[in-house]
């Protein structure tokens, strides 16, 4: 293996990120990938230049907190492998919490799974006073709303964006230890992406939410 | 409603408190009967970096009949949240309280994490104060550097493993195990007859089972032992040769300080620098063969999927075989893109080239540790570098495309003067020159000062801390004369080394300032915003005690030191001697070169009587 052999081959693991990982980060994630490949002994490819990396690409970041069972990454390797090898060479590598149920060949000029705009599902769990029907309705409110200011804070300086082009829908998925458990669609991409914590408390379900979850992306 | 998702997802890093890492050991608790819990008294991020607890957490979970789980002291606002909700500090691997196990082990690294300490058994549902304790509750021990003057924690455990956990651990904790399984625990005095039983392992160390003695003036006359299996003097345990290094290292989730596989290449320092504790508590010396080192690496970096590894030793470039060792790992490592790390490389070209065997495609920065100005004190503190040495080792290191190099210095030893701190000045100046001839404008030197603080154990044990008016004054003299292009100088805040010193050469009354000092809030002392100056100040003065006793009063030679009943194996004697020859300024060769007589080689009865020095 040398680090400047090209990729000749992507391949794509749809994954579930379980406990304990709620609170990894998107960041952590991809150092998780890239220390699960080496003990796996995937050929992965590496950036060329000063400072080679794995070539290991994770989809629009998931929030921390959040658990999710729709999650992406594509790796690229420098010598052809079947998908169910690398199926099964992963699992024995992986810690608790991940999960990949499927790998798929992609193909190597497809663009950047980062750079997909893509709609994303999350469901949580939260608690509700009232009816079914009250909580429709207050989630009709909200979609209802022209514009929901929300800050966002950067370093040091705080930063106002508009949350409401960001929500696609917002449901009511069903009912689960009596809370409701609500569904909600948002964007995610270059022209933004949208928190479900943020949509949760501007919903004002935030101090009662559990069990955050990605359910989906959909890549537009 | 605060159940534990939402102090989570409150807290700052959470990643700190879930577990499940890569490697952690989960086994069934039901099914196994003993159970130990080793706490690191600092972050999570940095015990996960110490690999002292990854060698015990490694030895214990390998025994099929015993589990070992971690526990690291949660930052302020994680102990604020665990006692709003009146949930008790957890383990890793199973979220166990403390009450819950059967020993407790807290590892002693660092005097400025003591009163974490107390917080991991007060959150864990432990009473602070070993005579608190219920019989019911686990037995809590401490080990580590901090143990070699155990006097000062003296009154939280139950009992100190002094020196290397190794052996002695599993000896404890297999008495332990067979005490309560033949009942002990519920005897009539459960505790104290296991104790004794304790006593007789060496390297054990039961505080309740001695007693100190004080004379007019607040100083220690003698500490001595009140039962038969006590011993005078507890000598330290070593282990002959390194065991086999753990490999299955258990990889973080979240950046720890030192993320990288870390593989201890040698144990112990031969080079004597006098104010360094290791140097003399980790006598003597034991090197891992290439083979072993090799062979290790492979294990551990395919066990833990590392894309760096460091080589763990206090002196690297002093390994006999060092050089083939890089040669070895560097070819396994560079096709794989893995970096190899050897941090304190002695400032030598040798050190250079070794240096340049790892580092094929990064050149990031070379770090060396003159410590001292002018020649004068380097002698004076055993430092063995020349000005020559240093300035080749730039030369070097600037010549073959570093852009950077680190030096560390200390400030305030003894026997230092204004002129050698200004000599600090000078020699960073001559680096920074040869810097430029090599790299112009790029050549960057960075500068780190800590100031000096007396340890036990050490040749400069009898020293005072220095005052802080000498201390600011030679601060100045280093923040003026280092405003120079290419040059970044920080300093250590000084705030809490009367506090260091105090705790690291106290005697067991201190136990009480800690134990109030916690009380008023005093936690992870040694983070700037967490110090909270004005608990420790209301404390020493309601236990009627000063920091400046301990801190900064010169001891004389007869003088009984509140840790001499604990035996390092190096003689008090050899010490003052090095004290001494500090004075006159004299170095003292590397033993490597000769024995100097430190004494542990006669100290250390080992079995078979293998000979510890080379
Ligand atoms: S006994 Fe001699 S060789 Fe051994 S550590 Fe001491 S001084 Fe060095």
């Amino acid at each position: 293996m040398s680090l400047d052999a090209p990729a000749v081959q992507r391949l794509r693991l749809d994954y579930a990120k379980g406990e304990p990982l709620r609170f990894v980060s998107h960041l952590d994630m991809l150092r998780l990938w890239e220390r699960a490949c080496r003990r796996a002994r995937l050929p992965i490819a590496h950036t060329q230049g000063f400072n080679p990396r794995p070539r290991i690409a994770l989809a629009c970041p998931l929030p921390t907190g959040v658990t999710s069972r729709a999650e992406k990454v594509d790796l690229f390797l420098t010598a052809r492998l079947e998908p169910g090898e690398v199926m099964r060479r992963l699992h024995a590598v992986l810690p608790a919490g991940v999960e990949v149920f499927a790998v798929a060949e992609v193909a190597l000029t497809e663009p950047a799974l980062m750079s997909l705009s893509a709609t994303v599902d999350y469901q949580a769990a939260v608690e509700w006073p009232g009816s079914a029907a009250d909580l429709d309705a207050h989630l009709r409110a909200f979609l209802a709303r022209e514009s929901v200011v929300r800050e966002r804070e950067r370093k040091g300086r705080d930063a106002h964006y508009d949350l409401r082009p960001l929500v696609e829908r917002l449901w009511i998925v069903g009912q689960r230890e009596g809370r409701y458990i609500l569904g909600m669609r948002l964007k995610s991409g270059p022209q933004g992406t949208g928190r479900p914590d943020e949509v949760l408390k501007a919903l004002g379900l935030w101090e009662s939410a559990r069990g955050v979850e990605r359910t989906a992306i959909v890549f537009a | 409603m605060s159940d534990l998702e939402v102090i989570l997802r409150e807290v700052e890093k959470p990643g700190r408190y879930t577990g499940g890492e890569w490697n952690s050991v989960v086994k069934d608790w039901a099914s196994t009967p003993v159970k130990v819990a080793l706490a690191y008294p600092d972050t999570y991020e940095i015990g996960m970096s110490n690999l002292g607890l990854m060698i015990l957490y490694d030895i214990l979970n390998r025994q099929p009949d015993i589990l070992c789980e971690r526990v690291y002291a949660p930052w302020l606002d994680m102990e604020a949240r665990l006692r709003e909700a009146r949930l008790p500090l957890y383990s890793l691997e199973t979220g166990h309280a403390l009450t819950d196990f059967d020993i407790v082990g807290i590892s002693l690294p660092y005097e400025l994490n003591y009163t974490n300490a107390l917080t991991i058994l007060s959150l864990g549902g432990l009473a602070p104060l070993a005579a608190e304790r219920r019989a019911e509750d686990p037995l809590v021990i401490a080990g580590g550097s901090g143990a070699y003057n155990p006097e000062p924690m003296a009154a939280f455990f139950d009992l100190f493993v002094i020196g290397e956990g190794e052996e002695v651990l599993l000896e404890l904790v297999r008495l332990y195990a067979d005490w309560k399984r033949s009942g002990g625990a519920t005897g009539p005095r459960p505790k104290a007859d296991f104790l004794r039983q304790a006593a007789r392992i060496g390297g054990i160390y039961v505080p309740s089972f001695y007693a100190a003695e004080y004379d007019a003036e607040g100083r220690v006359k003698r500490t001595v032992p009140l039962v038969p299996e006590a011993p005078a003097r507890v000598v330290k345990r070593v282990v002959p040769a390194l065991p086999p290094p753990p490999t299955r290292l258990i990889v973080p989730y979240i950046q720890a300080v030192h993320d990288r596989a870390m593989l201890e290449i040698q144990r112990g320092c031969t080079q004597g620098c006098r104010f360094c504790q290791a140097s003399t508590i980790y006598r003597p010396v034991r090197e891992r063969t290439v083979d072993e080192i090799v062979r290790a690496a492979d294990e551990m970096l395919l066990a833990t999927g590392h894309e760096e590894i460091s080589l763990v030793s206090l002196s690297s470039s002093d390994h006999s075989h060092i050089e083939e060792v890089v040669r070895a790992l560097a070819e396994r490592c560079a096709p794989k893109g893995v970096s190899i790390s050897l941090p304190s490389l002695r400032a030598d070209a040798f050190s250079v080239r070794l240096a340049e065997m790892v580092q094929t495609t990064r050149k990031t920065g070379l770090t060396f540790a003159p410590e001292a100005g002018s020649q004068r004190l380097r002698d004076a503190i055993n430092k063995k570098v020349s000005e020559e040495d240093l300035l080749r080792t730039a030369e070097a290191a600037f010549s073959t495309g570093w852009n950077r190099i680190k030096l560390y210095f200390m400030v305030g030893q003894p026997t230092e003067t204004d002129e050698d701190v200004e000599a600090i000045v000078d020699l960073v100046k001559k680096v920074v020159a040869v810097g430029r001839r090599y790299r112009g404008g790029r050549a960057q030197v960075s500068v780190s000062v800590a100031t000096f603080v007396p340890k036990p154990h050490t040749p400069f044990q009898w020293e005072p801390l220095v005052d802080d008016e000498t201390l600011r004054r030679r601060l100045e003299i280093l923040r003026r004369g280092l405003r120079v292009k290419g040059v970044e100088f920080s300093w250590h805040d000084p705030g809490t080394t009367l506090l260091e010193a105090a705790l690291s050469r106290g005697d067991r009354r201190v136990a009480d300032v800690i134990y109030r000092a916690w009380q008023l809030g005093a936690r992870f002392d040694a983070w700037g915003d967490a110090y909270r100056p004005e608990a420790w100040e209301q404390a020493w003065r309601e236990c009627g005690l000063s920091p400046e006793f301990y801190g900064r009063r010169p001891r004389d030679r007869d003088e009984a030191l509140p840790w001499d009943h604990i035996d390092i194996g190096v003689r008090k004697e050899f010490l003052w001697r090095e004290a001494e020859r500090c004075r006159a300024a004299m170095p003292t060769p590397d033993c490597r070169e000769g024995c100097v007589g430190c004494g542990v080689n006669a100290a250390l009865p080992l079995a078979g009587g293998t000979a510890l020095c080379p």
